[in-house]
């Protein structure tokens, strides 16, 4: 991997104070015996303890090692050696590393954990509490931790059970979702955030977390702006399709119960998605899309395979204070072979095996226009209607921002509202220039969110 | 299937579940004929969520409304090089590196080149009000396009080198948006074209606020001439007193001036120069100060008594009086080089003379005089340095820092402007550290609270002098006091110097 950009550090933020006082750190003074090589920095630092930090980073995996006490992954010496890296400071002198590191990195190559389900649960990589994360849940932790085998009986009675606790709390999430619509959204507005939340907990209680953040999520939806009616009412439909599914759950083809699994929010466990049929593609990389809700930050790199036409999308949690990979780049191809989730349209999928390092890939693949992008989400969302988000590359659009609303519109006079905070708009207007852009994001609802574009043959990140 | 088909059952759906089934029944309506299985007496959840559906699996962008932006004009300029923009981002991203920024942009001014456009919308943001012009030349045509969206950018749409008409349709436009930038604007208005600046400035005057007057009076200074005589002796009469110390300032300067003519008739007979071997000066008293004096001289003291200024003050009068008097009138009336004068005044004693003298070389902005009265040993008075160009001011501080402490010349160095001569820093970096060996506390204080402000304007080539200073420390005492601070004098020597390497 190498020497990374300043963009890809500050991706590896694991948050904003993070981000902070790394940049802070970045500066030759506090630092002595800095080195790299093609492959890792180390230096040491000087804080407030009377040792100077040792610190290392290796740009495979990535992994980081430091002496001080933080409990950020990676904390803000690793960030900030990482800055001075990126930025080609002289502080950071081209040699090889001291014993020390030299060791280090040698037992992490003999690991050997990367191009495989193994690098997501190796080592430090952080655990996730399965019961807090949405869009269908991490895969299972009962995979990596090898214990042994539960015998198949109890196995099969802890599955029922699961679908009877999921299928009693759909059903209480739709009578709620009835009382909603006789009482009215009028109303609904103006209830406290226990109205939504104690839903919300039901719905964790009945082991649907997936489905209990879109509840919560509800509360935010009714103080939105104009037409609030109509988007909290889309959520309820929504919402109701999922009940509803869960309703005839016992009658519905295997596909569609894997549908609505992952729409509640009941994870895979990583064997079962691994014996699935294998796509072995290049997989252009997208976009990555970083969220942060209930605890967990979720990041989604949209992938497009470029032989057989299709999207995927690859979904990493991680606690707060952690951080995700950086090597699945927008604008990189990855030579893979990859496993889809179970379900009908399956877009989430895990890396089975690299066969091949990232490399660049010229221009990403597109839809002409927004029509042709509608067209492909349709098919998607009629196969799944649990389908969340779909990726977004289209070329020849133009950005534009009226009256505090930023918007695209495309080579044919179509136009679709952008979701995205005023910083990114401004560098997403700065790079068009009034000139058509290769746009590259996520759908999400009725929006598009702007990740980056392919401006003048190179891919930014926005 | 179109949108505006299954329009009209959603907006009512909408409508019902907004008010609540208990109060508004749904009424009836005709679903699209692929529902038809589904029927509007169904729950109102039911029948929602499955022309919810329905209408998602079909959903089309729609059409803008609205025109497409016009595009901005392209910049072909070669993209400025990877390290500079490197340095340029971890500048933008610390607080504390925000000081580089405005030599950073007139470095990548001066080299030419073009910015990734994703950068030009921070860069904007971070642009300090007296980097306005290079952050436009650097930032190119997409800020200017850009402006058009924000108002707070407006100021990188407006390339100052268009035809003069134009440049006085800016400065109209900037004058009644009561923009900040105004001033920079009137002053290169009035370098392009000082007499259509100045029309403009008259045309302005009334309504102008009174608070601003001063400073554009001062704006004058640059392309100054009789042509200017006229208005400026009409800013004598104005109310303000600040407004008519500039304009004697600026009259001062004019030796044809009706106020130059007056000034000579009050303080020519104030100083007598006698002998023919071993000429003299002396100092006579001056006469009774009227009303039009007052007028000339605006800060003349208080009057004490029937007959002018009284003992005591007399010596402030003369000050006065000679500060306020164009400097030409000595040499062409008396016939003397600045420094004869000078050195005659010093033989006499006369230290009001040359306080005066002093005073009018500052406010006149006379490079002779002040270098005279330097030669004279008069130097930490006042600014006299800051009036001479500024090779010849560094080479008069060198002098000064040879003589004195770094601390007592410290108010004597150009902390604001960047970029010393190497001599200047060569000096400084000499005397600092005569300055860490030894100095009493308080002028270590002072000199320590000056270092951040010496490693923004020193050359930086001075950088690995700068980083050997830390190696002489010594005891320990010393080293805690000046360790850190030296480092990062060093630290910020060594990114400007890689700034202006990257930018060469």
């Amino acid at each position: 991997m190498g020497r990374p950009t300043v963009e890809q550090v500050e991706a590896l933020a694991p948050d904003a104070a993070s981000l902070r006082a790394g940049q802070r750190l970045a500066t030759p003074a506090p630092w002595s015996g800095a080195g790299c090589d093609d492959r890792a920095v180390w230096g040491a630092c000087r804080g407030s303890a009377k040792l100077p930090y040792q610190v290392a980073c290796d740009s495979e995996g990535p992994a980081y090692k430091c002496s001080c006490p933080s409990r950020k992954f990676p904390c803000k010496h690793a960030l900030a050696l990482l800055f001075l890296w990126a930025r080609h400071a002289p502080v950071v002198t081209e040699g090889s590393p001291p014993p020390a590191v030299a060791a280090w990195l040698a037992s992490r190559s003999a690991i050997q954990v990367r191009g495989s389900i193994a690098d997501a649960v190796a080592g430090k990589e952080p655990p996730v509490d399965e019961a807090v994360a949405g869009n269908g849940g991490p895969v299972h932790r009962s995979a990596r931790s090898g214990a042994a085998r539960e015998p198949a009986e109890t196995a099969r009675l802890r599955v029922e059970q699961r679908t009877e606790r999921i299928v009693a709390g759909m059903d209480e999430l739709d009578r709620w979702l009835g009382d909603l619509l006789r009482h009215g959204l009028g109303y609904a507005q103006t209830q406290p955030y226990r109205y939504w939340d104690e839903m919300a907990a039901h719905l964790v209680d009945a082991q649907a977390p997936a489905a209990a953040s879109r509840v919560r999520g509800l509360a935010g939806v009714v103080h939105s702006g104009d037409e609030w009616p109509e988007r909290l009412l889309a959520q309820v439909c929504r919402l109701h399709l999922l009940a509803a599914g869960w309703a005839r759950y016992a009658l519905l083809p295997e596909s569609v119960r894997a549908d609505l699994r992952s729409a509640a929010g009941w994870p895979w466990p990583s064997e079962q998605v691994l014996a699935g049929p294998k796509e072995q593609d290049l997989w252009y990389v997208l976009a990555r899309r970083v969220t942060d809700n209930d605890q967990v930050r979720a990041q989604r790199t949209w992938l497009w395979g470029l032989q057989s036409q299709r999207p995927a999308v690859i979904v990493d949690f991680a606690r707060p204070g952690m951080a995700f990979t950086w090597d699945l780049w927008p604008g990189n191809v990855l030579p893979a072979s990859i496993a889809r989730y179970p379900g009908s349209a399956p877009l989430r999928v895990v890396v089975a095996e690299r066969c091949g390092e990232p490399e660049p890939g010229g221009p990403p693949p597109a839809w002409d226009d927004l029509e042709a992008l509608a067209d492909a989400r349709a098919t998607a969302f009629t196969a799944n209607p649990w389908l969340e988000s779909w990726p977004v590359s289209v070329t020849e659009v133009v950005p534009d921002h009226r009256r505090g609303r930023w918007f695209l519109i495309d080579r044919r006079g179509r136009t679709s509202d952008l979701r995205v905070a005023d910083e990114a708009g401004w560098r997403l207007l700065a790079l068009s220039g009034g000139r058509p852009v290769q746009l590259l994001g996520e759908l999400e609802d009725d929006a598009v969110i702007p990740l980056g574009a392919w401006v003048e043959d190179r891919m930014v990140v926005l | 299937m179109t949108e505006s088909l299954v329009a009209l059952p959603w907006d009512e759906v909408v409508a019902s579940a907004l008010i609540g089934t208990d109060r508004r029944p749904p009424r009836s309506m005709e679903l699209p004929e692929d529902l038809g299985s589904w029927s509007t007496g169904m729950d109102l959840l039911t029948t929602a969520s499955a022309l919810w559906a329905y209408r998602e699996a079909g959903r089309r962008f729609p059409i803008a409304s609205g025109p497409r932006p016009a595009a901005a004009s392209t910049d072909t300029r070669p993209l400025l090089p990877a390290a500079a923009l490197r340095s340029l981002s971890a500048i933008l991203a610390d607080r504390r590196f925000k000081p580089l920024l405005a030599e950073w942009l007139s470095l990548a001014h001066l080299r030419g080149g073009r910015l990734p456009a994703e950068m030009v919308p921070a860069l904007l943001d971070a642009t300090p009000v007296e980097a306005r012009a290079e952050g436009r030349g650097v930032t190119g045509p997409v800020a200017a396009w850009l402006a058009g969206y924000r108002p707070e950018w407006a100021w990188a749409a407006s390339p100052r080198d268009e035809s003069p008409e134009a440049g006085t349709d800016q400065l109209a436009r900037q004058w009644a948006g009561g923009d900040a930038d105004r001033l920079a604007v009137f002053a290169a208005a009035r370098a392009a074209d000082p007499d259509r600046a100045r029309g403009f400035l008259e045309q302005a005057w009334a309504d102008e606020a009174p608070a601003t007057r001063a400073a554009l009076v001062n704006a004058l200074a640059e392309g100054l001439s009789m042509a200017d005589e006229t208005f400026l002796e009409r800013c004598l009469d104005d109310r303000r007193k600040d407004v008519r110390r500039a304009a004697t300032a600026l009259l001062a300067r004019l030796p044809e001036s009706r106020f130059a003519e007056r000034m000579a008739r009050r303080v020519l007979p104030l100083v007598r120069i006698g002998g023919r071997l071993r000429p003299s000066l002396t100092l006579i008293a001056p006469a009774e100060v009227d009303a039009a004096t007052r007028r000339d001289v605006v800060d003349l003291a208080p009057p004490g008594g029937a007959g002018g200024p009284v003992a005591g003050q007399w010596d402030t009068s003369v000050a006065q009086l000679v500060a306020a008097a164009p400097l030409s009138i000595w040499v062409t009336q008396l016939g003397r080089p600045p420094g004869d004068l000078i050195r005659l005044a010093q033989r006499a004693d006369a230290q009001s003379l040359l306080d005066g003298w002093t005073a009018a070389a500052i406010r006149q902005v006379n490079p002779e005089w002040s270098a005279a009265l330097l030669d004279a040993g008069i130097g930490l008075q006042g600014d006299l340095i800051g009036v001479l160009p500024p090779p010849a001011a560094d080479r008069a501080r060198v002098r000064l820092l040879d003589q004195r402490s770094l601390a007592d010349v410290l108010e004597l160095l150009p902390l604001h402007r960047t970029r010393w001569s190497a001599e200047l820093t060569e000096a400084v970096v000499e005397a600092l550290e005569g300055a860490v060996i030894n100095s009493d506390l308080r002028s270590s204080i002072t000199v320590r609270e000056a270092l951040p402000a010496i490693a923004l304007a020193a050359d930086p080539g001075y950088a690995p002098a700068a980083a050997q200073l830390a190696a002489t420390l010594e005891d320990a005492s010393n080293r805690s006091f000046w360790e850190r601070p030296l480092a990062a004098l060093a630290a910020t020597l060594h990114f400007r110097l890689a700034m202006s390497e990257e930018l060469r």
